[in-house]
């Protein structure tokens, strides 16, 4: 009889509940804060002095990321409240944290394995906690060799990225670009890579030839360039971690702007291959080095960029009267123009999110890099200078590379897509043509 | 006998539940559903609808003439001086000390009205600071709420521009049931600054693809602390749901009126890109 009476009161409670349950008053918010969002980055703890100052340097290395990336301020570690000493003992305080309006705390360990051995090892732990949910959100640890610490504080710093942003990290990952040096009185071009941050910068061909526009396979750490290694323009193909080099495209006539398809199987190029000279975009397919011609018309047709599903491809054309861009499906069918408006539009690429196409526009002797959505509704302008070029979107869609020119010297630049945090890219020479590569493995 | 005496509780316990559920709104008016929409306008825009509309003055003032009903004679008292109090006794003989109070409280929240909004913005706790004033307004809740405190006009005034917007919101969230009453200006004001509290709070990452609106459903305690939270419906990125919450979270308590529990205990935030 007690437990009927139980079952009873139960549902009579629920009842009284689902009575009440709409009691609420609604807040539409509309306007949150866009202030970069205070993080505190803790330096790595380790037992000896060298796992202490590797552990200094990741923290740094982490800290700059994160604050280039212009959605994250990273607090002075001056500021932190809570000493190492503190947290060795009693573990991550809450409060502390809160008090310096820590929205994120990252703490970490690193050990060194096999230290004054020929290949010491790191074995790095970290973990990021909510201070205001007073949990830990993510916990992770690498092993890798110590030398390339780097490496692993990249892959940290895209872990809290994408854990607090939602989005892919973008931090592993490399930009290929044109370095112009001067070499007595002659100004040569080389090929040379470096990580996002400007570290780890090498270059790859001597500069004995002339090269150009360098692409990267959206999967691999392969380069698609041209090269003219013998008087003639060829397109190499090259593999970055063995640094084999091979021809695949060697046509008659001019063939330039190549890109990779997003499954990296083919390329879109230009060609003015048996047409007197006007350019037109071909797709070539890399296995079976079968070429496929894509646009019929007697204006010019260049600078192809598939659409990340592979589906559609947008490239240059003055088939309007002046250079605009517009839209095909990947075998080339209805074509449609997607931009109108002033000025001269060039150089379009389709971003890895696939929401945006970047472009260069000209208009009035100045040149500005521009976001278009696919559907050619709304365009926004992101930068402008007397010489903004060659854009290219960093793997997660939300960052632009370009070059700059200013003066007689190129330096890389780069901007969100919200046309916020412009930034130079330090690097050692004049760079020009810049390509971002996909995330490393 | 036995059976017969659990059959008759059961039934008394049924019939109390069912009075309970079913004809709340006569017995407890006070317990009515309100959800507040709340949209920030410029106060020439405000004059504009209020001034081109007035045929909806009518409108709302015959829907909220049946929710004040049960107090009728209560609406010129405020105006009036204290020592007619007397005279209402009479027609409430056994609330005799209430009206006095009642009255009491209309004159402190007139004067508390105007400040409130003004004090409410510098300072993020001001919840806290009521606290012990909070408990005396418990026993008087009811009484109070059905007290108008504006002047009766400007207060119709201030009911049309919300119809107006509530209009625009039941358009937009359709098939919606909570049922939509009327608030007052200040209770408007009230959800403005604590929309402004948890926006400032709310650190969200600009340019993020928008997949799809996020509820979050509060709880609060009376001191505006937090008793519970509960994603309702996720934006589809967990990121975007835990900053919202960190927010809640580092904005509580929330400067909700200590007097006005019952209206605010339940906070939905909406977010739609």
């Amino acid at each position: 009889m007690f437990k009927t009476i139980q079952i009873f009161a139960l549902f009579a409670s629920v009842m009284i509940s689902a009575f009440n349950a709409n009691a609420a008053v609604r807040i539409n918010l509309t306007d949150p804060n866009a202030d970069p969002l205070p993080t505190a980055i803790v330096p790595f703890d380790g037992e000896t002095e060298d796992e202490q100052n590797v552990g200094m340097q990741m923290r740094e290395v982490i800290a700059s990321n994160l604050q280039n990336s212009g959605l994250f301020n990273v607090l002075d570690p001056k500021a932190h409240l809570q000493s190492r000493q503190s947290m060795r003992t009693s573990g991550i305080l809450f409060n502390e944290w809160r008090l310096i309006n820590a929205q994120a705390v990252m703490t970490g360990h690193i050990v060194i394995l096999g230290m004054g051995t020929a290949n010491p090892k790191a074995q790095v732990e970290f973990k990021l906690y909510d201070p205001y949910a007073e949990r830990d959100i993510l916990a992770k640890s690498y092993t890798a060799d110590l030398r390339f610490w780097r490496h692993v504080a990249h892959r940290i710093s895209d872990d809290i990225y994408t854990n607090l942003t939602g989005e892919g990290g973008y931090f592993t990952s490399r930009i290929v670009h044109i370095a112009e040096e001067m070499q007595g009185t002659k100004k040569v071009k080389k090929l040379c890579v470096m990580d996002q941050d400007g570290g780890n910068y090498q270059c790859l061909t001597d500069g004995s030839h002339l090269v150009l526009t360098p692409r990267f396979n959206p999967n691999l750490q392969k380069i698609v360039y041209m090269s003219y290694a013998n008087g003639f323009p060829r397109l190499y193909l090259l593999d970055l971690p063995t640094g084999k080099q091979e021809i695949v495209g060697d046509f008659e006539g001019l063939n330039s702007s190549p890109r990779f398809s997003p499954d990296g199987k083919k390329l879109v190029i230009t060609l003015t291959k048996g047409h007197a000279g006007n350019p037109e975009v071909y797709s070539l397919d890399l296995e079976t080095k079968k070429l496929k011609r894509l646009t019929f018309h007697r204006g010019i047709d260049t600078s192809p960029s598939f659409s990340p599903d592979g589906k559609k491809i947008v490239f240059n054309s003055n088939r309007g009267g002046k250079p605009a861009l517009y839209v095909m499906d990947a075998d080339g069918n209805r074509v449609r123009r997607l931009t109108y408006g002033q000025g001269r539009h060039y150089a379009p690429v389709w971003s890895p999110r696939g929401d945006l196409i970047a472009f260069v526009k000209e208009y009035r002797g100045k040149f500005s890099i521009n976001v278009v959505d696919p559907e050619g509704e709304e365009t926004r302008q992101l930068t402008e200078s007397f010489l903004d070029e060659s854009p290219t979107w960093s793997p997660n869609g939300r960052v632009i590379v370009f070059a700059r020119q200013i003066g007689d010297s190129t330096k890389l630049y780069t901007i969100d897509l919200t046309g916020y945090n412009e930034r130079v890219l330090k690097t050692p020479m004049d760079a020009s043509d810049p390509a971002w590569s996909p995330l490393l493995k | 006998m036995r059976k017969a005496l659990l059959i008759s509780f059961f039934l008394h316990v049924f019939v109390f539940f069912f009075v309970m559920m079913s004809v709340p709104d006569n017995l407890f008016p006070k317990d009515k559903v309100q959800t507040i929409a709340i949209k920030l306008v410029a106060a020439k825009d405000v004059k504009k609808t209020t001034e081109q509309k007035p045929q909806k003055k009518v409108k709302t003032q015959q829907s909220a003439a049946p929710k004040e009903a049960p107090k009728p004679k209560k609406k010129p008292q405020p105006k009036k001086p204290k020592k007619k109090a007397p005279t209402v006794v009479k027609d409430v003989p056994k609330k005799s000390q209430k009206p006095k109070k009642t009255i009491q409280a209309a004159e402190k929240e007139q004067k508390k009205e105007p400040e409130k909004v003004a004090e409410k913005q510098p300072d993020p706790r001001p919840a806290k600071l009521d606290k012990t004033e909070d408990k005396k307004n418990l026993v008087q809740d009811n009484s109070k709420d059905a007290v108008p405190v504006e002047d009766p006009e400007d207060f119709m005034k201030a009911l049309s521009f919300i119809e107006d917007l509530k209009a625009e919101q039941s358009a937009m969230f359709e098939g919606e049931e909570t049922e939509k009453t009327t608030i007052n200006v200040a209770e408007q004001a009230e959800l403005a600054v604590l929309k402004k509290h948890i926006e400032r709070n709310w650190y969200k990452t600009p340019g993020t693809k928008f997949i799809k609106p996020l509820m979050l459903k509060l709880k609060l305690n009376r001191d505006g602390t937090l008793s519970s939270m509960e994603v309702v419906e996720s934006s589809g990125s967990v990121s975007l749901d835990n900053s919202l919450k960190r927010a809640v979270r580092k904005a509580a308590p929330l400067p909700i009126p200590s007097d006005k529990y019952d209206t605010f205990k339940e906070i939905e935030l909406y977010w739609n890109g």
